[in-house]
């Protein structure tokens, strides 16, 4: 029996949130704040607005979203360290604080952005539905401040069929349903203008992502570490000269440490390996230190042919289980051929560093199948700014690769250019992770909206609809 | 532990309409939830963010503790109250022995309702007098209009919208400035009612109306009388009550006879078939009622604005009835003249101890302009007048003229930061204190919750201190104001409380209190205490009195953008600066959750007008026009108006965003109101 389905025995009693009366006040928010004394500036609720800039043939209304103690919680499938469970009480999906390892994995896997890092105890905080209260028979603070009676809890509403376009879609069972927006006779909206077209891409900021470069470098220096060796593993399997030993336990072990150091609470980092069942971050933790120990003992031993086979397998068993931990992710840049970049990338390394081009030539456009895959994916504005990140790693995988086609063993320069252009695809992977946030389903909901409504793309105002404007 | 843990029931007393009853849960002396006061009807859902958010006021991290002075680098540090009183005393006494009291200017502003506040005039009287402030900046214009036509300002209770057929919010965003009154117009809605805005925005609360109009600002009364003008052509008027209770209907018909759809239309910019609607639904739609918000009272014009729209009530008989009227202000609690003698008008007589000889709206200028004596000194309390009051530049030159300033605040405002001495005040848990309100007519106690932090000395028992530093008589002293214990206060606010006949502060302890003449309608006996004894579309008064058409009428605002002049205008676009539901002008915003969910200012522009500049979501732009400007990033807002730009009101200048940087010292046409409302403005990318 795995963590997931043991704590399916306790249904949560489900939100109810009124589109209508909601006017998006933001007092929930506070009232979450208060109640759990997050005065940081940290909030476990969040108001996200449908249709912001108020485009005139769409309605705005507002979603309170917090954690919604999914039926089948994303999070306490995918804790790595087994932190998370449900309260059999309440049902509520609860983070245990001496358990979690601080990895944020869980605010990765939650479509709803619900858990949140405390930066001051080094783990993850979330909605506990007011769990104290529920046990006390009384409503959690959100719904029971709610000033237009927009938030509600009720125990019978099922959560499965939400049909809401602006809501994260999941198979997670949220715990939530919506009652609609009633009124909206937008054809008397005066000059703010029906004959207003203006793509919601125009008016929308650009939104932050969860995650970023610059926030998880970490785990793209480790990721990156761990395509390296395994690449270097199978170059010598396929025939190339032994790596030495130091040099692939120093960087392996490097890597962990490194992995480990992004940890709000290093000193559990154990605790990562617990969910082997279950989660994917926990399989890639075991896989990694298989692997490593493999490596080492084939290298000690300099062992032969299948040996080294088996020691690059298990690396790569590692790898397939880095790119899990990214698929398993609600994400909006699906794309397939991207979905096994580590894997890819180790087999492409490796073909270079082996000089072996029926290995490294079909990895590499496989490569590029799914960078491109992966750019042709992101339809935000911030593709731009990204391009000269782009160009580079394209060119210096091209390079590499014409290189070690025209001088064969001898490209050292080679080898150099697809490290550097597999560090920038590995940075470009970070950078264009887009997973799904409420704030990000919302925007592209109004964006399809608006597409099916097939407003007009360019800026004309009817002058008969705004007389003296002015 | 338990016995550790009580319950206090008390009072938000922010100047808002809603003025919610607060249940306070205190556990080892210190705040830990808020919850709602079911005996306040209006408000029994509990409070808004701002109110949820005083767990994280109180305790905020900049809270001011102990007074601070401020250095020669400019910073402020840490004096004692020894220190601080003795410098104010011999400031005081040296100042009233070369200049005289009127030297000193007090100004106290909208910050904290409350009886206790007239400690304040208590000192200044005994200190001899000083000079002070009449008019108000929120809702004098509003005020008397609504006295004018209807003798009072009074209106149904709240919950009375729910009996609507038609509900229209003129100028007013309750979803976001009076949210409870969303509860009522829900059901009215659910009754089947109909929600009409008018508004240049198309507000949180125009999301539930089937009608909105956007005027080009201060254009409203074209639209109220061009209505007026389609209910006399269609006969849309309910002779009876006009015959009965309306004074000057004749007068009116003529004024509005050339006010037609066509003409407002060209004046306020709004379709014309919008114009006949709104006519059609006030004029066959009953009961209807009209809540008017205060920021369209803030035009040079608007008086009489207000009247032509009470006049459609009254033309159409919606005025005494359930579900009908006029929703402006409710002053049924505001029996204790708290601003005596700041009263809003100055007097007719000038003399006495307190020369009440600056407009409000004026503050800036006419403290500039103030001669024997000048002022040389200045006491603020309860507000923030530099980026609040209206032409901050003028307010800021003015107070830097000064000599000496005194500040006493909870936080480093724009104008604590200008002082040269600041002393800490009460937060609203830290003193007990009877709450009136101008929406719904509940008195509430707002009792001491909790001793006040640190240093933290109420108003009281500063001005007390300073008496007693100046040489006034101890037994004056010990006569004139409360000690610090609760006893004393509530012996003050007992004698205060007897000029209500029929509350005690034993009712108000038990909860809160609908004053003794409440009426669930309001005008239902149609007596008006008007010089006709009807309600008057012909005041004679606003003539005598303001000096304005005695039949109101419509008047260009000042500073406008016309239709015509739009392309050649040197600052093309008009302005707004509404309220948010984030702040209460400008409290609240220095809060680490307030700043999570609104970081900083910005600047809300029409894609339109926005193109046209090259301006992108997001852009660095400044506003500016001949009296400042502001740099901050552009928001595209479809909703708005094309022509309209709005920065929400309540920024302080250290936020980048204090609006008064570009509003200009000017008084509505009655009531010695701030016609601040009135800007215009050009837009760039800032470079």
């Amino acid at each position: 029996m795995t963590a997931a389905s043991t704590a399916t025995t306790t249904r949560p009693p489900a939100f109810v949130h009124d589109l209508e009366t909601c006017v998006g006040c933001h007092a929930c928010v506070i009232a979450c704040a208060n109640e759990n004394a997050l005065h940081d500036g940290r909030l476990w609720r969040q108001i996200v607005s449908y249709n912001p800039a108020r485009h005139p043939a769409q309605p705005t209304f507002h979603l309170s979203i917090a954690c919604n103690h999914c039926l089948d919680a994303p999070c306490l499938r995918h804790c790595p360290a087994l932190a998370i469970a449900r309260d059999p009480r309440t049902g509520a999906v609860l983070i245990d604080d001496a358990r979690c390892i601080g990895c944020r994995y869980c605010g990765w896997v939650c479509p709803f952005d619900a858990p949140r890092f405390d930066p001051s105890r080094g783990v993850m905080t979330k909605c506990t539905l007011c769990s104290g209260r529920l046990a006390a028979g009384r409503q959690p603070a959100c719904t029971s401040l709610c000033p237009t009676g927009a938030l509600s809890l009720d125990g019978h509403v099922p959560s499965d069929g939400v049909a809401l376009a602006a809501f994260p879609r999941t198979d997670a069972r949220p715990m939530i349903t919506f009652l609609p927006v009633r009124h909206h006779a937008l054809a008397d909206h005066g000059p703010g203008g029906a004959a207003l077209g203006v793509t919601s891409g125009e008016t929308s900021p650009a939104l932050p992502r969860k995650v970023t470069l610059r926030t998880e470098w970490s785990l793209a220096v480790f990721t990156f570490v761990a395509i390296v060796l395994v690449a270097w593993v199978l170059a010598w399997a396929l025939g190339a000269s032994r790596p030495r030993l130091l040099a692939v336990a120093g960087l392996g072990m490097a890597g962990m440490a490194v992995s480990a150091a992004h940890l709000g609470r290093p000193t559990r980092a154990w605790r990562a390996m617990l969910n082997w069942r279950d989660s994917w971050l926990s399989r890639e933790v075991i896989t990694y230190g298989g692997f490593l120990a493999v490596a080492v003992a084939t290298l000690a031993w300099d062992g032969p042919a299948w040996a080294r086979w088996l020691a690059a397998a298990a690396g790569f068993g590692c790898l397939v289980c880095v790119d899990q931990v990214y698929a398993v992710m609600a994400r909006d840049d699906a794309a397939p051929p991207d979905r096994a970049t580590a894997v890819v990338s180790g087999i492409f390394l490796g073909g270079i560093l082996a000089h072996a081009p029926a290995v490294f030539v079909p990895a590499g456009l496989a490569r590029l199948i799914g960078f491109l895959a992966r750019t042709r994916a992101q339809p935000s504005r911030r593709t731009r700014d990204l391009w000269w990140l782009a160009v580079a790693r394209v060119a210096a995988g091209a390079a590499s690769v014409l290189l070690a086609l025209a001088f064969g063993a001898a490209a050292w320069p080679a080898t150099v250019l697809a490290l550097l252009a597999e560090w920038l695809d590995r940075c470009d992977f970070y950078n264009r992770l887009d997973i799904v946030t409420p704030a990000r389903t919302a925007q592209r909901a109004l964006d399809d909206a608006l597409r099916r409504l097939g407003t007009p793309r360019t800026l004309e105002t009817d002058p008969s609809a705004a007389p003296g404007r002015g | 532990m338990p016995g550790r843990t009580r319950t206090v029931v008390t009072a938000c007393p922010r100047n808002c309409y809603s003025t919610c009853g607060l249940l306070v849960t205190v556990e080892d002396g210190r705040i830990r939830r808020i919850e709602p006061v079911p005996d306040n009807r209006a408000t029994a859902t509990g409070a808004c963010l701002k109110g949820l958010s005083y767990i994280e006021r109180v305790y905020a991290r900049d809270r001011l503790l102990h007074p601070v002075r401020r250095t020669a680098a400019g910073g402020f540090a840490r004096v004692s109250w020894d220190e601080a009183l003795d410098e104010i005393a011999g400031r005081l006494a040296a100042i009233r022995g070369a200049h005289g009291p009127q030297a000193v200017l007090f100004y106290a502003a909208s910050g904290t309702k409350g009886l206790m506040n007239r400690v304040a005039t208590d000192f200044w009287r005994l200190y001899g007098g000083c000079t002070t402030t009449y008019g108000d900046l929120c809702w004098p214009a509003g005020l008397e209009a609504t006295r004018l036509t209807l003798g009072a300002n009074e209106h149904n209770a709240p919950w009375d919208l729910a009996n609507a057929r038609l509900v229209v919010f003129w100028g007013k965003n309750a979803a976001e400035t009076n949210i409870h009154q969303m509860t009522y117009v829900n059901q009215a809605l659910d009754g089947g009612a109909t929600l009409v805005v008018i508004d240049p925005r198309r507000t949180e609360t125009a999301e539930r109306a089937s009608l909105l109009l956007q005027p080009r600002p201060g254009t409203d009364a074209a639209i109220a009388l061009a209505v007026a003008n389609v209910l006399v052509a269609r006969g849309w008027i309910d002779e009876a009550f006009v015959a009965a209770h309306v004074h000057g209907f004749e007068a009116y018909r003529e004024r509005v006879q050339g006010c037609t759809p066509e003409w407002a239309e060209a004046v306020a910019g709004v379709p014309i078939a919008s114009i006949h609607r709104l006519a059609e639904l006030i004029g066959t739609t009953r009961p209807a009622t009209i809540c008017a918000g205060f920021g369209m009272q803030r035009y040079t014009n608007s008086g009489q604005t207000m009247r032509a729209m009470i006049a459609l009530l009254a033309l159409t008989g919606n005025i005494g009835a359930p579900g009908a009227g006029w929703i402006f202000a409710n002053l049924r609690t505001q029996v204790f003249g708290e601003k005596d003698p700041l009263a809003f008008y100055p007097p007719e007589r000038p003399g006495g101890p307190f020369r009440v000889s600056i407009s409000t709206a004026l503050l800036g200028p006419q403290m500039l302009a103030t001669t024997d004596p000048p002022l040389k000194m200045a006491w603020v309390e309860r507000g923030n007048p530099i980026p609040q009051n209206p032409e901050t530049p003028a307010v800021l030159k003015a107070f830097r003229a000064l000599d000496f300033r005194v500040v006493v605040d909870e936080v480093l405002t724009d104008t604590a930061r200008e002082a040269d001495l600041v002393l800490p005040a009460k937060s609203l848990f830290e003193q007990t204190d009877v709450i009136g309100a101008y929406w719904h007519d509940y008195l509430q106690l707002k009792p001491r919750v909790i001793d006040p932090p640190g240093e933290v000395r109420p108003e009281s028992e500063i001005y007390r201190a300073l008496a007693l530093r100046l040489g006034v008589d101890p037994a004056a002293v010990t006569d004139t104001f409360p000690d610090g214990s609760d006893e004393s206060v509530e012996r003050y606010l007992e004698r205060r409380l007897a000029a209500l006949p029929g509350v005690t502060l034993a009712m108000l302890r038990e909860g809160p209190v609908r004053v003794p003449d409440r009426a669930e309608v309001a005008f239902a006996d149609r007596r008006f205490a008007t010089r006709s004894g009807k309600i008057e579309l012909l005041s004679t008064e606003a003539a005598s009195r303001w000096g304005l058409d005695p039949v109101p009428g419509y008047t260009e605002p000042v500073e406008t953008v016309s239709a015509l002049r739009r392309d050649s205008a040197r600052f093309p676009l008009v302005l707004l600066t509404p309220n948010t539901k984030n702040r209460i002008h400008s409290q609240f915003g220095h809060l680490p959750s307030m700043r999570a969910i609104d970081p900083a200012p910005r600047l809300l522009i029409h894609p339109e007008d926005a193109l046209e500049r090259d301006i992108a979501d997001g852009t660095r732009v400044r506003v500016f026009n001949d009296r400042g400007s502001l740099t901050l990033a552009a928001r595209l807002d479809c909703g708005l108006r094309p022509g309209c730009v709005a920065v929400h009101n309540g920024w302080w200048i250290t936020d980048g965003g204090a609006v008064n940087l570009l509003s200009m010292a000017r008084e509505t046409d009655m009531g010695h109101g701030a016609a601040f409302h009135e800007n215009v403005v050009d837009v760039r990318v800032a470079r």
